[in-house]
């Protein structure tokens, strides 16, 4: 009969975490036992990230009970002391050493699992020259080219905003349900009583429902005289942000590259949930200093694909993005100072609440 | 690293003692002395060597925040000060005659600094008359001209939060170097 | 941008005398700088080439430095700050409340010589001013 164990990762990188998972998968081929990668309080080893305050705290705190998981220590600290560990950068044959050192002391780990014996294939030493060079296939894994970008179905208001965005247009009023804006292309400004956040509805609208009327002079007047204008580029910005739900625009594919030329101007994020406009921060402070593919910049900056596909449409519809990004480097992370640093910054950010819970 | 440091540099009056007051856990130590120029008509003092202030992190960890006196003749001291510094916050006052000229004078003069750190700006003073007839965006668009993609972000230095929001934008900066 | 304090020429006149009666006191003493607390430069008497202007920014930082270190320690008032190098001193002190005199002297002059010789032309000088 096999047996089940879990390992739990604990304030692990999401890319060694990544790593870890696919490396037992082969040791579950070489072993015949069910490996399961999983984040509960009932796993057999616990692999710790010690790097940081939580980390840590939770390491000593394992390291103290008597039932529960095996602790192994996960640091980039080459001097740490500790029963079980691994060090950062992780290497598979140090992964698969210190799993084989917990079951070697452990004998009583796992979860028998009701598979007959004859079912099970001979069990096997750890190959660990093999895991090592199929671990390589990690970096296919760390770069998928082969994404399919959801496509636009439907026009929405940001692609009529861009697509009549011309000083020559006359203006419009837009009507949508309870919704009512007025759009002065002439002076790129519109006018409306609502925050722009509350039109998502209208951002989201198919644009075929939506009701635009030509704006007579004396309307547009009125208008002025009563409310106060904002830019266009706020409207369209938004628009795109609050319409787009991942739909990479036609222009563009997984092979193409993006860089910000510049920083958005912070008033157009403003009426954003904090959470939202930190997921912009780092995608902007990731995008301004190279170039990369959208996969590259979900990966790096670890916010989901359907954000970074509705931001890089956002930078684009404002002229933000530089449309010769092969000239702007890739861009190259230090693991070791960054880690320091982050973990600092992180510690400044929890100081003065800087961070939301990131939904 | 030994010692963890963000350094406030500017025009003189756009509040970077101020700034650092905002956020420091305890008033920052200043080094100021009377003004006795034209700046004499909005500061009676100015700093002539730096401002120091600190945030105590969790187990005990120290940031330093060093303010740098603003007018050119101190230049010295801004090399002095930004040594072994993580990230560089420049504050400029949009009511002067031509903030841009002055942006131009702290990118030039720590460009090695900001091309291994980062920098942020923040325009302080637009809600008060100004000399000039510029906006945001033509901030935006001269660093554009330079090269540069750097945050601009108006900022009222009394106001903790605005200040934070300088911090954590050049954080995020700092983060992707 | 300059500094607003101006002297008539006769203030300057008089300063200059202290300046050279500081220098028969201590033969050592080879340059003053007159400077504003916020780094300009007022007067200068040297008897060799000095970038005075640049010395007036620097020991203005020095001084404010000093004063805040004496006040951060709980000692008082700095009365002077003195730079000890090895070609050299530099010695920093407050003239009233606006300006501050620096001096310059040898590697080999007496620090004692050269800080009375100073306080005394400031304390002439603050004198003369404070009575104008």
């Amino acid at each position: 009969m096999s047996k089940l164990y879990v390992i739990a990762p604990f304030f692990v990188d999401e890319k060694d975490a990544v790593l870890m998972e696919f490396l037992l998968t082969l040791i579950e081929k070489q072993t015949g036992e069910n490996w399961k990668f999983d984040q509960i309080s009932t796993a057999d080893i616990a692999i710790i990230d010690v790097d940081g305050v939580e980390g840590k705290a939770m390491y000593n705190k394992m390291i103290q009970q008597t039932d529960g998981p095996v602790p192994v220590m996960l640091t980039e600290n080459v001097s740490a002391e500790a029963e079980f560990k691994l060090f950062t950068p992780i290497r598979s044959a140090d992964f698969i050493a210190v799993v084989k050192a917990v079951l070697a002391k452990h004998d009583d780990l796992g979860v028998k699992e009701g598979i007959e014996e004859s079912q099970v294939s001979e069990t096997q030493e750890f190959d660990t020259e093999r895991a090592v060079k199929a671990s390589h296939l990690i970096d296919e894994l760390s770069s998928p080219v082969n994404i399919t970008f959801k496509r636009p179905e439907i026009k929405r208001l940001y692609n009529y905003l861009l697509e009549n965005n011309n000083v020559a247009t006359p203006a419009v009023k837009i009507t949508y349900r309870e919704f009512e804006l007025f759009v002065d292309y002439a002076t790129q400004q519109f006018y409306c009583d609502h925050k722009v956040m509350l039109l998502s509805t209208l951002c989201k609208a198919d644009i075929n429902n939506v009701v635009i009327q030509s704006l007579p002079v004396k309307g547009l007047q009125k208008v002025k005289n009563n409310i106060i204008g904002r830019p266009l580029c706020e409207l369209i910005w938004n628009s795109v942000l609050l319409g787009g739900s991942g739909e990479l625009i036609e222009k563009f594919n997984a092979e193409s590259l993006f860089h910000l030329k510049r920083w958005p101007n912070p008033k157009l994020m403003k009426e954003f949930p904090k959470f939202i406009r930190q997921k912009y921060m780092a995608l902007t402070a990731f995008m301004v200093k190279g170039s990369s593919t959208i996969a590259d910049i979900s990966r790096q900056t670890n916010v989901q694909l359907d954000t970074v596909v509705d931001f890089v449409n956002a930078c684009f519809s404002v002229g933000y993005l530089d449309m010769q990004p092969e000239k702007a480097q890739i861009v190259k992370k230090s693991v070791p100072a960054r880690k320091e640093r982050n973990s600092l910054f992180g510690k400044i950010r929890s100081k003065f609440g800087l961070r939301e819970e990131v939904r | 690293m030994s010692e963890f440091k963000f350094i406030f540099t500017g025009t003189p009056g756009a509040g970077k003692t101020t700034a650092i007051g905002a956020i420091s856990d305890q008033p920052p130590v200043v080094t100021d002395a009377s003004t006795t120029d034209d700046l004499k008509e909005t500061k009676d003092v100015t700093t002539v060597a730096m401002d120091f202030g600190e945030i105590t992190l969790d187990e005990g960890v120290k940031v330093h925040l060093y303010g740098t006196p603003g007018q050119e003749r101190f230049r010295f001291m801004w090399d002095i000060i930004v040594k072994g510094g993580l990230g560089l916050i420049i504050l400029l006052d949009h009511s002067r005659a031509n903030p841009i000229e002055d942006l131009d004078i702290y990118l030039d003069n720590f460009s090695g600094f900001i091309e291994e750190t980062g920098a942020v700006i923040g325009i302080t003073r637009m809600d008060v008359e100004s000399l000039n007839e510029l906006d945001l965006e033509d901030y935006y668009t001269h660093l554009e001209g330079r090269g540069l993609a750097l945050p601009v972000i108006p900022t009222d230095v009394r106001d903790r939060d605005e200040v934070l929001m300088l911090l954590d934008s050049l954080m995020a900066m700092l983060e992707y170097n | 941008m300059s500094t607003k304090i101006k002297f008539s020429d006769s203030a300057k006149t008089f300063i200059e005398d202290k300046i050279n009666d500081m220098f028969d006191m201590c033969g050592d003493i080879y340059g003053a700088v007159i400077s504003s607390v916020d780094g300009h430069l007022v007067l200068d008497v040297v008897k060799r080439e000095l970038p005075v202007k640049k010395i007036s920014a620097m020991t203005s930082s020095l001084m404010a430095l000093g004063e805040t270190v004496s006040k951060e320690s709980d000692q008082g008032n700095c009365q002077y700050v003195s730079v000890i190098n090895e070609n050299g001193r530099v010695m920093v002190l407050r003239v009233g409340d606006s300006l501050t005199l620096t001096t310059l002297s040898t590697q080999d002059s007496n620090l004692g010589m050269v800080l009375s010789a100073s306080t005394k032309a400031t304390a002439d000088i603050a004198e003369a001013l404070q009575q104008n």
